[in-house]
């Protein structure tokens, strides 16, 4: 999505968290390098408390986009959220334009963003990447 | 002990401490995050404000959020 979108008003946050039994560590660099797009903050989330706030507001908010999958040992994993510009996380998580998994069958998200960066007038700004927009 | 039992067992100490602190730095240490992008930061209940912090400051922005496993 990334690749074929310039956007610089798109910021990604990956959340990496232990699920399978092999994920004993925080991601090594290889893995860290899946993302490699300057747009992307990388988080490792031990203890799962992203996953818990989603989860959270999932169970509090029964008109938030809800997940046709991915929960393990109830714990939110393999999803994407997406979230407007005026999005913003106080005391709970704001609500999702789109929430969706597995991340690899996911590829409406892509359509979500498009929308959201017409409809605020953020589309075309692609050759107008600065440095600014990226602090 | 034959002198060469004995280089094998020294040889094999220093191969087995090598792959111990290599393991040990993957454990605690983690990668290292491709050029441009912040320092991996290990979220725990004192810090997490981080992530929100972070979140709200890239307000204007389309966000995803995307939650993965690394393996």
């Amino acid at each position: 999505m990334l690749r074929q979108n310039p956007n610089p008003h798109i910021r990604v946050f990956a959340i990496w968290e232990p699920i399978l039994p092999t994920d004993y560590a925080r991601p090594g660099t290889a893995v860290l390098a899946r993302l490699s797009d300057a747009r992307v903050a990388q988080y490792w989330d031990k203890d799962h408390l992203f996953a818990g706030q989603l989860g959270r507001k999932l169970e509090s908010d029964a008109s938030h986009p809800q997940p046709k999958c991915c929960t393990q040992r109830g714990i939110q994993w393999d999803e994407v959220a997406v979230y407007g510009s005026d999005a913003r996380w106080d005391g709970e998580l704001p609500r999702a334009v789109f929430l969706n998994g597995p991340v690899v069958r996911a590829g409406d998200f892509a359509g979500a963003v498009t929308a959201l960066l017409t409809s605020t007038d953020h589309v075309g700004t692609g050759a107008r990447i600065s440095e600014s927009t990226r602090e | 002990m034959t002198r060469r039992l004995r280089s094998l067992l020294i040889v094999g100490a220093v191969v087995g401490a090598v792959a111990l602190l290599a393991f040990a730095r993957h454990l605690y240490v983690g990668g290292v995050v491709p050029a441009g992008q912040p320092a991996l930061v290990s979220l725990r209940a004192e810090n997490f404000d981080q992530l929100r912090m972070a979140f709200n400051a890239a307000a204007g922005d389309v966000r995803v959020v995307v939650l993965l496993s690394p393996t």
